[in-house]
């Protein structure tokens, strides 16, 4: 049964009927009818939950739960005491398992990220482990898929969620089937899948997982769109199963990976990446990628003074090993119409997906490493290595905080003569967004999905230190040995950790754009969000595409929205940061504009203030009680520095100069703020 | 006989007792201020509070879990506040705001009773200092310390009883209680995010300004391992600070700064803003301990106490005066030169003296009058009056000797005098990275220790600046669920020994299981307000119920 809006809408005139004695026949029907919409009402927002599918009522269902928590939270806790785990938000989240559930009983509308109301939520997607997307096709329901972008500029992507059935098709919020792919599941997956599910949640998953289902989406700016997967009909195109060739079928010829700009080459016996090649913008280059770790120092100095040991605050290795598969390297190679996927098993304990969208330009990296080996008494550090023949004369640069680019100099510092003692250690740096080289034509980026440690060794290679398991402790305070491990039934292995970074290849002066624009996506990923429908009245029922900024409005690729939050009603706090440095980019570095009146519709803005960054004072104030210190040697004329200018409280245009950062208060006119 | 006998005894107790109740009673004179033309030692009393290291904030926090660790951050506020208001001169800073908890708060009971039994006594020794009205502070602080809390500063703080926030806002307003850094935690600056530093600061700023209506003037990144352009000149200068101090720089770096006198800069951390983005930066000559020479005043630290009373043995006032002033000259000469003349560490303190005497001592390390003497470190301050009772001692005595200038003070004061000195101070860009504090020491290991727990805080920072988007389309519920879970989670995540991964392992998992809880939270936040954009049919809808709830309001008010 399904009440037409008009109905709704007349809610609050029947709902007076409720507190009247009833001696009409249209009252009662209006109570009736009035309940049932309230009903009605409450299972729209349930549908998001995928939980009112049961008849017992959800006061059972509630208790259940509740029992199956205590059951579970002493398992969970002990969990959580023991270690932290492998992309750690899955460990917590049965550390909190209870409260999730208490969320449910209260019918809370939609689940964020992924969801199932149930069993709680579903924050294991990073290990393919997703119950409502895996079994949300039974009895001809479809999958909705609300996804929502918190960039400021409109976003064309590829999702990934799991699947249990092949025969799926995805529309869009036109009803228009698009592009879909289908990727089975590695062993490697799967095997890591069953693992940590386990370990989190005591238990095997049952549910046989068979695909990853991706799909191209396009999100507006600051909103969502939404797509609904569903069981493909004979009349429907499904999505593409993608074509699989593994390393068992014999590979004469070369592997090319990438169907769009960017190929990857891979040499047919060893499987190691030999090529880059980028078809727009012409990079050609050889380049190697490839893993090693350095043995961490034990420690034991002749000079007990000197004596040092590599542990969670020190790096000091003692000698370095490739490694290397002991046999052939396993591989595998994964096509489809949205991307390809080249799956290497390149040692019994790291595995790599390497991953090329049609629409990009650059190479995504899964790896996967652990649990690192130390029943040989060693501690290791593994790294990874992107090896080129560019000539980068001992210079390579890293981010400071995610922000500012700064130039590194191998065995150099800008303020004394260095004394080398540690030729690794001593030359490495923290990276939060990325590390990058260059030569006279060209430069290479990576860009990462955590902090790391990173550095440049060799002129031509860089290198990211991805995870460490240590044996003996630094003698820094902490008094523990940095050791992590997991256990299931008090079976401990070693922590595994999966992560992501990013690789691409320019021509001088042209990377800038993609670390800058690109690396603002992999901070902010799209989000996504689950329900459940039965046939098609999602689409007709709901708002399938948002944006809370004008419609007709994007802000430029060289902006973001670092803080958008309400103080309380009618106040918020405002940051707009500007992602390039002056002279990183020819189109981007320049001075940029943003209009608050598009950024806000439909509100009135009554009074914006410039506020200092951490918004306790007012900006002039700040400016007008600055010391003025002397500076040696300052004489020399310094380049004119550029600010946007003060905001027109009319225009109510921001300028923004490049890595300039502007927060601001913002006052609504509250009654225009909700008129019609 | 036996009757004479006790007579005797009775008058020689009576003459011992009263002669003890004469010398007892002194009055420390701790006003001095600055003095034009002498070495001017600043007195910068402070604790350094982990906001997880070792045991988790939560243990920091009530004192639990004291055989890793004897700490409880409670023990510090609490004693804090009569320690400073026994004397207006006293001055004190403090730097962790910080943030909710989950644990229970019972553990501390005990160990609590046992603190306030202590601070009993104390109050009885300060009696004489105090007015009547400060007094009855004191007692009503030791009552009402039963009533844990929770927190560090922040969460002491929303416990305490009208009164004592009055009290507290008027040692702040006089400038004693001085907060510095103020964001929820001192965080680091390697392994950070900007958005995370620039979300934490926030939160600890706005907290301040909304209770005390003040806005920190100092950096204070004393024991982050190794320092930022950004911290430079997007936390320090952009934020309005006038300086910026900290402990840990290269220790090749350290030896030539102090030797060149350029251990304070000034440090245009920015290539884009330059001098308009330059902050005033000092590193300390060793760490942010106090000096060598025995000035650790806990409780059960086995420093030398000034002991002044004649009439006892031990009397060591001219010892402890001279150790005073051979710390001073050493932070001055600390690689043996003084005025360019070889000063060999085998002279004694005679002979130092004496050639100190001749000649006024000039700051050498640091350019001009005054350095900074930072007294205290890791969780001190626990029973706050051992430490100002030394102190009070020891500026009254050495202005007495008069040969070097020691006074109560401050980041700021000090700032301020280096400021007024008008001097040229060397230029500093670019950062401190790596950090070695010796040969075969890079402390570049951290930048990936505990890579899972890295990758969760940078998750967790996207989804809370999503979350907030939609929180805002949706409308903020004060009452909750809202962000604000999510925020300090990811507000003590940030800390030097969290994201770092340089903690214990049961420590990472509470950082950990507060960023899950978190994050439930936001996810129940981010659910509601998809729900709510989907369900309407206009843009307008989730305002509209809002708009609906506020008429109901109305009608019936």
């Amino acid at each position: 049964m399904y009440y037409s809006l008009s109905f709704c809408q007349n809610l609050d005139q029947r709902m007076k009927y409720q507190f009247q004695v009833c001696r009409s026949f249209k009252c009662v029907l209006d109570r009736l009818l009035y309940q049932q919409a309230i009903l009605q009402r409450l299972c729209q927002n349930a549908e998001w939950l995928l939980c009112c599918r049961s008849d017992s009522g959800p006061n059972t269902n509630a208790l259940a739960d509740a029992l199956a928590i205590a059951q579970h939270h002493d398992a969970a806790e002990k969990l959580v005491a023991s270690s932290l785990a492998f992309l750690a938000e899955s460990r917590s989240s049965t550390g909190t398992q209870d409260s999730s559930h208490k969320l449910s009983a209260e019918l809370n509308p939609v689940q964020a990220h992924v969801s199932k109301g149930r069993p709680g939520r579903c924050p294991l997607l990073n290990i393919s482990y997703c119950p409502p997307t895996e079994a949300a096709f039974a009895d001809g329901k479809s999958l909705v898929v609300v996804i929502y972008n918190p960039l400021g500029w409109k976003r064309e992507e590829v999702v990934r969620i799991p699947v249990s059935t092949q025969k799926v098709t995805v529309k869009d919020s036109g009803g228009r089937t698009i592009d879909s792919q289908l990727l089975p599941l590695s062993n490697a997956t799967l095997s890591i899948r069953n693992h940590y599910v386990k370990a989190y949640l005591g238990k095997t998953p049952s549910e046989a997982l068979k695909y990853w289902l991706a799909f191209s989406a396009s999100v507006p700016p600051l909103g969502f769109s939404t797509y609904v997967v569903s069981i493909a009909k004979q009349t429907d195109a499904g999505s593409t199963v993608s074509t699989v060739y593994s390393s068992e079928q014999s590979m004469t010829n070369n592997i090319e990976i990438g169907q769009g700009n960017l190929k990857l080459l891979y040499s047919a016996d060893g499987g190691k990446l030999t090529h880059y090649v980028n078809n727009r913008n012409l990079v050609t280059a050889t380049a190697e990628q490839s893993y090693s770790y350095y043995s961490g120092y034990s420690g034991t100095d002749k000079d007990p003074q000197a004596s040092q040991a590599s542990g969670a605050y020190v790096f000091r290795p003692n000698g370095s090993s490739p490694i290397k598969s002991e046999s052939q390297v396993q591989l595998t190679v994964v096509r489809g119409p949205l991307l390809d996927e080249l799956r290497q098993k390149l040692s019994p304990w790291i595995t790599q997906i390497t991953r090329v969208y049609k629409e990009k330009e650059h190479a995504e990296v899964e790896f996967t490493v652990g649990p690192i080996p130390i029943d040989d008494g060693i501690g290791k550090e593994v790294i990874t290595q992107i090896t080129t023949s560019m000539k980068t004369n001992k210079t390579f640069y890293t981010d400071s905080n995610g922000r500012d680019f700064i130039k590194r100099i191998r065995d150099f510092r800008t303020d004394w003569d260095l004394e080398v003692t540690e030729p690794i250690a001593g030359n490495y740096y923290p990276v939060n967004l990325g590390i990058y080289m260059q030569d006279n034509t060209t430069e290479l980026s990576v860009l990462v999905d955590r902090s790391v440690g990173g550095s440049s060794l060799v002129d031509g290679q860089m290198e990211l230190m991805l995870h460490r398991r240590l044996i003996y402790d630094d003698k820094r305070g902490v008094g523990e040995v940095l050791n992590e491990t997991v256990c299931v039934q008090n079976e401990c292995e070693g922590l595994i950790v999966q992560g992501k970074f990013y690789l691409k290849m320019d021509q001088l002066g042209e990377g800038a754009k993609w670390r800058r624009t690109v690396g603002q996506e992999i901070y902010s990923p799209l989000l996504l969000a689950f329900a459940e429908q039965d046939g098609d009245n999602w689409m007709n029922s709901h708002v399938a595409t948002f944006s809370g900024i004008d419609s007709s409005y994007n802000l430029p690729n060289n902006v973001a929205i670092i803080t958008l939050q309400e103080h309380e009603k009618g106040k918020v706090l405002l940051r707009l940061a500007h992602l390039y440095e002056t002279g990183e980019d020819k189109d981007y570095s320049v001075m940029t504009s943003v209009e608050l009146k598009k950024l806000f519709p439909n509100k009135k803005i009554s009074k914006v203030t410039e506020m200092n960054l951490s918004a306790n004072q007012e900006r002039s104030m700040m400016e007008k009680r600055k010391l003025a210190w002397k500076v040696q040697g300052s004489a020399e004329a310094e380049m004119k520095v550029v600010r946007g200018g003060p905001v027109d409280p009319a225009k109510l245009v921001v300028e923004l100069a490049p890595m300039e950062i502007r927060t601001f208060l913002i006052d609504f006119d509250y009654i225009k703020m909700f008129g019609s | 006989m036996t009757r004479q006998a006790l007579l005797f005894l009775f008058y020689v107790v009576l003459f011992l007792v009263s002669s003890c109740v004469e010398s007892e009673y002194k009055v420390y004179n701790t006003s001095q201020g600055i003095v034009p033309g002498k070495l001017n030692v600043h007195l910068v009393a402070h604790t350094h509070d982990d906001v997880g290291w070792l045991k988790t904030v939560d243990q920091y926090y009530v004192g639990s879990n004291n055989s890793i660790q004897g700490a409880c951050v409670q023990n510090i506020l609490d004693s804090l506040i009569p320690a400073l208001l026994a004397d207006k001169n006293r001055k004190f800073i403090y730097v962790e705001q910080v943030v909710k908890s989950l644990t229970s708060p019972k553990k501390c009971k005990r160990k609590l009773l046992a603190m306030s039994a202590l601070r009993y006594s104390g109050a009885a020794t300060l009696r004489k200092f105090l007015s009547p009205n400060a007094m009855t502070v004191i007692w009503c602080l030791c009552d009402i310390s039963f009533q844990l809390v929770i927190a560090f500063f922040q969460r002491w703080w929303r416990e305490q009883s009208e009164a004592m926030q009055q009290v507290v806002r008027q040692l702040v307003s006089s400038g004693q209680l001085e907060f510095i850094n103020g964001g929820m935690s001192m965080h680091d600056e390697a392994v950070t995010h900007y958005i995370d530093m620039i979300d934490q600061t926030t939160l600890g700023h706005r907290f301040i300004k909304n209770e005390f209506g003040v806005t920190p003037r100092i950096g204070w990144q004393i024991d982050p391992f190794g320092h930022s352009a950004v911290q430079a000149y997007l936390l320090g200068a952009d934020v309005g600070f006038d300086s910026l101090f900290f402990g840990r720089i290269d220790y090749q770096d350290r030896t030539k700064r102090k030797n060149e006198k350029s251990l304070e800069v000034i440090w245009q951390g920015s290539r884009n803003f330059r001098s308009s983005a330059q902050i005033f930066a000092g590193a300390f000559p060793k760490n942010y301990e106090p000096p060598p020479g025995g000035f650790y005043f806990e409780v059960n630290d086995d420093s030398p106490i000034v002991q002044d009373d004649i009439n006892l043995f031990d009397y060591n006032v001219q010892d402890r005066v001279n150790d005073f002033v051979a710390a001073a000259v050493s932070q001055v000469n600390r690689d043996g030169y003084l005025h360019g003349r070889i000063f060999p560490a085998w002279l004694d303190v005679y002979e130092c003296n004496v050639f100190i005497k001749r000649s006024f001592i000039k700051a050498n390390i640091t350019r001009t009058n005054h350095i900074m003497w930072t007294m205290g470190t890791d969780f001190k301050y626990q029973y706050a009056h051992t430490w100002f009772r030394q102190m009070d001692k020891l500026i009254h005595y050495v202005n007495m000797d008069g040969r070097v200038n020691a006074l109560y003070s401050t980041p700021s004061i000090y700032t301020d005098a280096k400021y007024a000195a008008n001097e040229f101070w060397p230029l500093k860009i670019d950062d401190f990275f790596p950090y070695a504090d010796r040969a075969n020491a890079y402390w570049t290991g951290y930048f990936s220790s505990r890579p899972a727990l890295k990758r969760y805080v940078r998750m967790m920072s996207g989804y809370y600046l999503a979350a907030r988007q939609l929180e805002f389309f949706k409308g903020r519920s004060n009452t909750g669920p809202n962000t604000d879970s999510l925020a300090d989670a990811l507000a003590i995540a940030q800390h030097h020994d969290a994201v770092t991964g340089t903690e214990k392992q049961h420590v990472a998992d509470d950082y950990a299981k507060r960023l899950s809880i978190g994050h439930m939270e936001a996810e129940g936040v981010v659910a509601t307000s998809l729900a709510c954009l989907a369900d309407s049919m206009s843009y307008d809808g989730c305002n509209r119920a809002t708009l609906k709830f506020q008429q109901a309001k109305d009608l019936s008010s």
